[in-house]
């Protein structure tokens, strides 16, 4: 193995979040009530981070998340474009993220940030690129309602946006430090020392 | 029809921009033609994303037209005509969703546009899947190494439903000790990181087995010596007495007249409790202390390692005579990422010739390490299955194949 723990790895943690995305993601997709972009995203995190930091080597973590992708293409649920773009996107700015902080936990946290803030954002690109622009307002529109429950009225869609993002962003950056304590969790249990 | 390099025969009217130009056609036409419709390509991908009502018509425009340009048969064999029917009951629930929220001219724009976004995307995919130059894009997969990437998906298509068995015997096991039918929601950390886990055993244990099989493709470059020497594991659970044993082999070898040189890892102790290792020259006796248990243990981080003993161990190793028994007490996952001891060891094998390596490696790192060192001829030693290991150890350095 001079080393090719990375590539199976990459195989085994892809494997893992690809199973759950066509096997849970899809269940928990049709309700309309959960978040499922989100709570896959999460899940997606935590795979990709233990996997990077049980075998610290640039590309694991993209690498995990292209099989991911390619798990989920030839499940039974068929090809779903926004599950494949959100994966190869939130794997990518994971890579991007972890390769800069040198596999560190500021990595973990800004990646999880950027990661599931592109999960989140993507079904909206989805939908502007398949439906056009109007899916898009339409979801904007969706994401208005909380704010006019709490008399945040007539907020510009920039504001609604930000907001949001900012909202996500917090959440992922959480994901990440949890995702980042799971993993070392993990790699407690297995064993793995220097 | 033609025939291809391997006496095979196909329909040139499908190889597309790849085959030669029919006689007649002129070279520099053919070649506008394909830049032209590549022009128009990529202005009906960049169209597909502008958010303008006349954007999902000029997409549509620009893909019909690179079709024809590329090759009009293109259009039948995206499926358009099977897929209508689908198509038109896309548009109508578009539309019928559109108007309920605002009016019937708005959904049916909406609708037109969805459509064409569609079928220039049907288009696309086709002119894309058929004129892709398939083999010129795999070479260059193969020069950046990618190749590795497709044993990666058969490796994970292919632990999926163990992965899946693996889940379910988990959950079974957390639903008995919490005396429940099922886990509960709380009980899902615990669950993903049991099956994350099992996840990593696996790829551990698949690494060893790609090693053990020799899967050079998923494995860096070995370590190239002039000549490899022979090698002697000594293997163990920690604590099952490898250095002892190795300690022990050394001083009989020397006995016997053999020059043996290189490090040792003798443990340190705190209340009856490991705390840390040290390391020493096997020449001298000289010891400093390589690591100490770290109190906020991470990957990687459970021992906390001293850079000035890897520096005091590769001047030892710097300095082993050519021809030396060579001992190198513990080679594990740091020496495996190419840290550790490796760099030394490594410079040691290309530097001199020792006769024989005598090694410290954890039973399920074996197969790494023999991928990784690729020894002449090896012998693989395990202290809790041997009776007597320092005997073992001295008679497989003695009848190590020595070279000339």
């Amino acid at each position: 193995m001079s080393d090719a723990r990375p590539y199976t790895h990459a195989a085994l943690f892809g494997a893992l979040w690809g199973a759950v995305e066509s096997s849970l993601g899809a269940l928990i997709g049709i309700n309309p009530w959960i978040p499922s972009g989100l709570v896959m995203g999460g899940v997606g995190i935590v795979c990709l981070v233990t996997a990077r930091r049980l075998a610290p080597r640039g590309g694991v973590t993209l690498l995990a998340g292209i099989v991911a992708s390619a798990v989920v293409s030839v499940s039974v649920g068929g090809l779903r474009p926004g599950a494949i773009v959100g994966i190869v996107a939130g794997a990518g700015a994971l890579e991007l993220a972890l390769s800069v902080s040198g596999s560190r936990i500021g990595g973990a946290i800004a990646g999880g940030a950027l990661a599931l803030t592109l999960a989140a954002l993507q079904k909206i690109v989805v939908l502007a690129v398949l439906v056009g622009p109007e899916a898009a307002s339409a979801a904007v529109g969706l994401l208005r309602r909380p704010l006019d429950a709490i008399g945040w009225v007539e907020l510009p869609t920039a504001v609604v946006l930000a907001l949001f993002v900012a909202i996500v962003a917090l959440a992922g950056a959480a994901t990440g430090a949890w995702s980042w304590r799971i993993a070392g969790r993990v790699a407690r249990r297995v064993g793995a020392a220097a | 029809m033609s025939r291809g390099p391997h006496g095979d025969t196909h329909d040139d009217s499908h190889a597309g921009v790849r085959a030669a130009p029919r006689a007649g056609t002129a070279p520099r036409a053919v070649a506008l033609r394909r830049a032209a419709a590549t022009v128009l390509v990529g202005g009906a991908t960049v169209a597909i994303f502008v958010p303008h009502p006349v954007a999902p018509a000029v997409a549509l425009l620009s893909a019909l037209a690179a079709a024809a340009g590329i090759e009009p048969r293109a259009l039948a064999r995206s499926g358009l005509r099977r897929r209508l029917l689908l198509l038109v009951a896309f548009g109508v629930v578009t539309a019928a969703v559109v108007a309920l929220g605002a009016d019937l001219q708005r959904g049916v724009a909406v609708a037109l546009a969805a459509c064409a976004r569609f079928a220039t995307l049907s288009i696309l995919f086709t002119l894309l899947a058929r004129h892709a130059d398939v083999e010129r894009l795999v070479a260059w997969a193969r020069r950046g190494g990618v190749g590795r990437v497709g044993l990666v998906f058969g490796l994970a298509l292919n632990t999926l439903p163990q992965l899946a068995l693996s889940l379910r015997e988990s959950a079974t096991a957390l639903a008995i000790r919490r005396r429940r039918r099922r886990p509960a929601l709380r009980d899902l950390p615990r669950l993903l990181e049991v099956q994350l886990a099992h996840a990593a055993r696996i790829a551990d244990d698949a690494a060893a087995a790609a090693a053990l099989r020799g899967h050079a493709a998923l494995a860096r470059g070995s370590i190239r010596a002039p000549q490899a020497p022979a090698m002697v594991v000594v293997t163990g659970r920690s604590g099952a007495g490898k250095t002892r044993a190795i300690a022990g082999a050394a001083e009989r070898l020397r006995a016997g007249g053999a020059v043996v040189a290189g490090i040792l890892q003798p443990g340190t102790f705190e209340n009856d409790e490991k705390s840390g290792f040290n390391v020493r020259d096997l020449t001298t006796g000289d010891e400093r202390l390589l690591a100490r248990r770290s109190s906020n243990p991470a990957y990687g981080k459970r021992f906390s390692f001293e850079e000035a003993a890897f520096a005091f161990s590769r001047q030892v190793l710097a300095a082993v005579p050519a021809g030396a028994v060579v001992v190198v007490d513990e080679l594990g996952p740091l020496e495996l990422r190419g840290a550790g001891h490796l760099p030394a060891l490594r410079r040691l094998l290309r530097r001199t010739a020792p006769t024989v390596l005598v090694c410290g490696v954890r039973r399920n790192l074996v197969p790494a390490f023999l991928d990784l060192l690729r020894p002449a001829g090896a012998d693989v030693i395990d202290v809790e299955l041997t009776v007597d290991p320092v005997t073992a150890i001295a008679a497989a350095v003695g009848r190590a194949p020595r070279r000339g």
